[in-house]
């Protein structure tokens, strides 16, 4: 599936819900999310901490969710193909690494110890039938622009060091030509210089293939970086979704705000702000505003629970107060007064 | 290393005083055999004394005993390592040759032949329902299975054994209750491979069920393990079929520590051999050591036994070691010994 | 320790495996206080103690699978049940009653007869078989033996071991009971055909047809004894009724009780067990602290002996070290302790390795703690559950490879372990002879310890190794 120019977006998230079963009871780690991705380029970052059900996310789309979890509701399309309905072995074939390519964190065990990398990274070329010869001619193409030596693909991977590691699977991913790649915190286990050239690298090949990406991580500045629009995810769902300058500049949502605060400042004496309590137990989910027990703004209100509300054109959060302007406590600048009711807008469709 | 186990070997047997036991024995014995003989020529009892005393001194001699044992070490190291193992004081081999070698090289075949039956057996068994089980962890299959192979690494091979022989011997009389060969054995080659076969079935049987447990549990343990691992769920991603994914990113990763396991496995076997072999009086390497020790000891034969059974490990050991090199890139050669990488 | 009763209880193996460890526990602890310690010698290798027993009799519940073969039955009196006076002299009655049922006649019929002491003449006795069809059967007539010359009275005989009449085999009882059967039911039967085994005519009547159906009902087995003083003393007098079953367990070929033989085995084989395993742990995980702890040569030199060691067979060894050092219990511990103890070293030590370089550790030392704290607070807790699992996984091993070396003969004689009773069945051809009971049941009490200590570490193994967590 080559990423050409398509009526609608290239991925469309409509309510998606994954449930794992546990001894204790049915868990939603993902409780209704939505979202799209437009084609060519665009790259959206899914910010959220351990928990909040991002891997799941990533982990559903692609549909290698371990054995205790499904897909309980909601739908995925990829270029207007519903692939949630596919059959497995269609699904396969057809949208897995072709349409839909994905890079693992934690490149140390992702890799298969005992294959060398190069023989990995063309395992799907050569099972769609291309000659070894051919594959290893892209293979070698790819780990060139990738910046990896020459000789690379000989290697096992515990030769290789962590970014080597991961370029090798950015490099893997890409043997389809693939119109959308899921970074699954790519560049969590690095440190930091590397972790800047790994951006890097992404920030060219979007650029140059106009290649799709759905960027999860928790690094809220990392995503700044690359990604053309934000969502943040808190226990489940969608809190903030829109531009990423709409979303850093003007944070609606109180999660999201507490996380740009916590971000240190190079300049300025303000301390980082700092988010006490922690995540509410799924398995029990509050009834009401999931982040109210830890909101700096509760009110009366948020024992209902708020819906996704379009704060502004491309903009969209989950709070009471949010179209009232930004989330920051009371107190702080830029809080306009009354919080005016939310107006239920084409929010909660799917955008 | 083979020659380090070797060593420790001869050293224990010289610091344990009992080269001086066995060489003393085997002159006792000849002494023994040479006042019956002499006694009906030399009737004057002091001449006899006399006689038997200067001989007795040359015996001692001759064996080194007149020296302390570590002067003898070295002898008895090189003896050991090119197989001069000494004679055998009642057992005889088919062609009535009295050296252990010959006695030993002639039961080896046995015991291999029940020893590398029951492991391709065992193994066989081991991947095909180790893997299979272990996509079905947490199910009554798996807890079963976990049972069987409680009971079965705590069955007794010797008494398994037993209990085979009282039912199928006995109880059914479908298969022999010991022996190699039917009396009279057949004459004709293909009828000798047949009835060899037909009462190889029980021992082997043993051999299997009393392994079969620890293996299919350790497949299934280390499989799963791996199952888990993310480059599995990356193959995944990457839309290959589940053959493919099974072979080549679960197995062929579990491979070392499932083999380690298999030729861990073996080692148990060469002990349960010795009993197995005795309970079904299969003339092998196993039994001979029950003949050398019950009864008359016959410590020569002990000894070469003890070394011969040790010399099959530390090969099975090495092989292991040759093979894992093969199976996991991360073990590389560094300075004649294998580090991981 | 809380977390691991807890997992142990949570999975149906661990229940079980804990109900059994805690029966075997029980068991073991009555044995210990009731068996005398040293059973083996003065018990189970005594003959005597064993003659009144059937031997190689099948357990006597194979009763219930068809057929009714006579019970076993040892009697005794130690009081007359009347005494006619003579003037100086007394004839003394002892009666010892039972009652037959079963369909299939005593196997054997002997008499026993304890201390004596008499100071004139010696006592004379006779044993008399009462029917319950009123007929009695003179069996057997003796005389304690006399003075011999030089002794001087008060005469004791029978002090050490009773003295024992099969009276089966006795012509004498043979031509009695021929004697009764001609004038109570005037059948004719020669002597001869009698002899050896009379019992099928002095337990029933005959039907006509030259054989006897099994008359039910009180008999009584007296034994009328003449005493020339009324002052000599008779300690016992005892009978036997053989059986063809026997016990819990049945009889081997010498009449030892399986059961007791088996029961004492208990004991025995957990202290083998536990104490291989208690050692070898604590030696294996000490070297293995040692080991990673101290780094350089001295890790060099444990590694090293560990890799020796763990490159022999254990059977074989066991084998030759034991034929060369002997047959003693604590001898045979301890060979099967020294080698078995390197595996637990490497595993700790890597353990202790990664531990080492971990974060854990790196925060402990940041804050300060020596190296003791360190290895009480923040190692122990990682491998205790992992060394807790390998010791009760060693326990079985344990048993086995002793039970193997029993079974080959180089066991501790003076200790009946299981593999010991098998390894008299199986030289007596206990196999070939169909006595099955001898080989089945130490088979099984092997096998059901072994297997109790089996579900315990498999019911431990998912604290060891999370991932086999159900619910993960």
């Amino acid at each position: 599936m080559s990423a050409g120019a398509a009526a609608g977006p290239l991925l469309r998230v409509e309510d998606l819900v994954v449930e794992y079963a546990t001894s204790k009871g049915a868990v939603r780690a993902v409780d209704g999310v939505s979202f799209t991705i437009d084609a060519p380029g665009e790259a959206l970052g899914v910010i959220g901490e351990s928990g909040s059900g991002k891997s799941s996310l990533a982990n559903a789309i692609i549909r290698v969710l371990p054995r205790n979890a499904r897909i309980a509701g909601g739908r995925v399309s990829l270029a207007g193909r519903d692939i949630t309905a596919l059959p497995d072995d269609v699904f396969r074939r057809e949208v897995r690494w072709k349409g839909i390519a994905m890079v693992f964190q934690g490149a140390m065990h992702a890799l298969n110890p005992v294959i060398r990398v190069g023989d990995q990274a063309t395992e799907r070329l050569r099972q769609d039938g291309v000659s070894r010869r051919d594959a290893d001619a892209r293979l070698t193409g790819l780990l060139e622009r990738v910046g990896l030596p020459r000789g690379t693909g000989e290697r096992y991977p515990h030769e290789l060091s962590g970014g080597m590691k991961q370029r090798v699977m950015i490099a893997m991913a890409l043997t389809h030509d693939p119109p959308l790649l899921i970074l699954d915190e790519p560049t969590s286990a690095l440190d930091v210089s590397i972790q800047a050239q790994i951006m890097n690298l992404l920030k060219e090949l979007k650029r140059e293939r106009g290649i799709a990406m759905l960027f999860i991580t928790h690094d809220l500045a990392l995503a700044s970086d690359l990604c053309d629009r934000i969502a943040v995810v808190y226990a489940g769902q969608v809190r903030e979704l829109g531009a990423a300058e709409a979303v850093l500049a003007d944070a609606r949502d109180p999660y999201t705000e507490r996380l740009m605060a916590s971000i240190p400042r190079l300049r300025g004496d303000a301390p980082p702000g700092f988010l006490a309590g922690a995540p509410p137990d799924l398995r029990t989910p509050p009834t009401g505003c999931r982040f109210a027990a830890r909101c700096p703004v509760v009110f009366e209100r948020c024992v209902e629970p708020p819906p996704l509300v379009e704060v502004s054109p491309g903009h969209v959060a989950r709070c009471w107060r949010s179209p009232a302007g930004s989330a920051a406590a009371p107190g702080s600048a830029a809080a306009p007064g009354s919080a005016a009711a939310p107006r239920r807008t084409r929010a909660d469709r799917a955008w | 290393m083979l020659l380090a186990v070797l060593v420790l070997l001869v050293i224990s047997l010289g610091a344990t005083g009992y080269s001086d036991r066995i060489l003393n024995a085997v002159v006792g014995e000849e002494m023994r055999g040479l006042r019956t003989t002499l006694a009906q020529t030399i009737r004057d009892p002091d001449e006899l004394d006399q006689t038997l005393a200067v001989r007795q001194a040359e015996l001692e001699q001759s064996y080194g005993l007149d020296q302390a044992w570590y002067s003898r070490l070295p002898g008895m190291v090189a003896r050991v390592l090119t197989f001069d193992l000494g004679t055998a004081r009642t057992l005889r081999s088919t062609e009535g040759s009295n050296r252990i070698v010959d006695i030993v090289l002639e039961r080896l075949p046995n015991t291999m032949l029940l020893l590398t039956t029951s492991l391709c057996i065992t193994a066989a068994f081991g991947l095909v329902l180790g893997v299979w089980l272990a996509t079905r962890i947490g199910s009554r299959l798996d807890r079963l299975v976990s049972w069987v192979a409680a009971i079965s690494y705590a069955l007794p091979g010797w008494w398994t054994g037993i209990l085979l022989i009282l039912v199928f011997g006995f109880a059914l009389r479908w298969l022999p209750t010991g022996g190699m060969f039917s009396t009279p054995p057949p004459t004709d080659p293909l009828g000798r491979l047949l009835d060899l076969l037909y009462h190889a079935i029980l021992p082997i049987l043993t051999l299997v069920i009393v392994s079969i447990g620890p293996s299919v549990y350790v497949v299934r343990t280390m499989t799963m393990s791996v199952a888990q691992e993310d480059h599995v769920t990356l193959a995944r991603a990457k839309g290959l079929d589940e053959r493919t994914v099974r072979n080549r990113h679960i197995l062929r990763v579990a491979a070392p520590p499932i083999v380690t396991g298999l030729i861990l496995g073996l080692a148990g076997s060469l002990g349960g051999s010795i009993l197995v072999e005795t309970v079904f009086e299969w003339q092998g390497m196993g039994r001979l050591y029950y003949d050398a020790i019950a009864g008359t000891p016959d410590e020569g034969m002990i000894v070469a036994l003890t070394f011969m059974f040790t010399l099959l490990y530390v090969i099975a050991r090495l092989i292991l070691e040759i093979l894992y090199v093969f199976l996991d890139p991360r073990v590389r050669y560094e300075d004649g010994r294998a580090r991981a990488v | 320790m809380r977390g691991l009763s807890r997992e142990l209880l949570r999975s149906g193996v661990g229940r079980v495996g804990v109900a059994l460890a805690a029966i075997l526990a029980t068991l073991a602890v009555w044995v210990l206080a009731t068996y005398p310690a040293d059973f083996g010698p003065s018990r189970w290798s005594d003959p005597s103690v064993w003659a009144d027993f059937p031997k190689a009799a099948p357990p006597s519940w194979t009763a219930l699978l068809g057929g009714e073969p006579a019970q076993h039955r040892i009697l005794s009196a130690t009081e007359p049940a009347g005494v006619v006076t003579r003037g100086p002299a007394e004839i003394r009655t002892y009666a010892m009653p039972f009652t037959y049922r079963e369909s299939e006649p005593p196997t054997f019929l002997s008499f026993r007869l304890g201390e004596v002491g008499y100071t004139g003449r010696p006592p004379s006795y006779s044993v008399v078989l009462v029917r319950p069809d009123g007929t009695e059967v003179a069996l057997y007539r003796g005389t304690v033996n006399g003075p011999r010359p030089g002794e001087e009275p008060p005469y004791v005989r029978n002090a050490d071991e009773p003295v024992r009449v099969l009276l089966s085999a006795e012509t004498g009882a043979a031509e009695a009971t021929a004697e009764m059967l001609a004038k109570a039911y005037g059948v004719t039967v020669d002597p001869a055909d009698l002899r050896g085994r009379p019992e099928a005519a002095l337990f029933g009547v005959p039907d006509g047809s030259g054989r006897f159906t099994p008359l039910h009902g009180e008999y009584r087995m007296e034994v009328r004894l003449a005493v020339a003083d009324t002052t000599d003393t008779v300690s016992e007098v005892g009978t036997v009724v053989g059986g063809a079953v026997y016990g819990l367990a049945g009889t081997d070929t010498q009449g030892r009780d399986l059961m007791e033989g088996l029961l004492f085995g208990l004991p025995v084989a957990l202290l083998i067990g536990l104490s291989a395993a208690i050692v070898s742990t604590a030696i294996g995980t000490g070297l293995g602290l040692i080991s990673g702890f101290m780094g350089g040569r001295v890790d060099l030199l444990i590694q090293r002996s560990a890799d020796i060691v763990n490159n022999v067979p254990l059977l074989p060894l066991l084998i030759f070290m034991v034929f060369v050092l002997g047959s003693q219990l604590w001898l045979i511990l301890l060979v099967l302790v020294a080698f078995s103890w390197p595996g637990l070293t490497i595993l700790i030590r890597s353990m202790i390795l990664g531990l080492r370089g971990g974060q854990e550790v790196e925060a402990a030392v940041a804050l300060g703690a020596n190296k003791r704290h360190i290895i009480r607070r923040h190692i122990f807790p990682h491998t205790a559950p992992f060394v807790f699992t390998q010791m009760i996984f060693f326990v079985p091993a344990a048993i086995l490879a002793e039970a193997g070396l029993a079974f080959l003969g180089l066991g501790d004689p003076s200790l009946p372990t299981w593999g010991q009773i098998l390894e008299n069945g199986f030289r007596t051809g206990a196999v070939f002879l169909g006595y099955w009971w001898w080989v089945i049941a130490p088979g099984l009490a092997i096998v059901v310890t072994a297997v109790t200590f089996m579900l315990l570490s498999l019911a431990m193994e998912p604290i060891v190794n999370p991932r086999l967590r159900r619910d993960s």
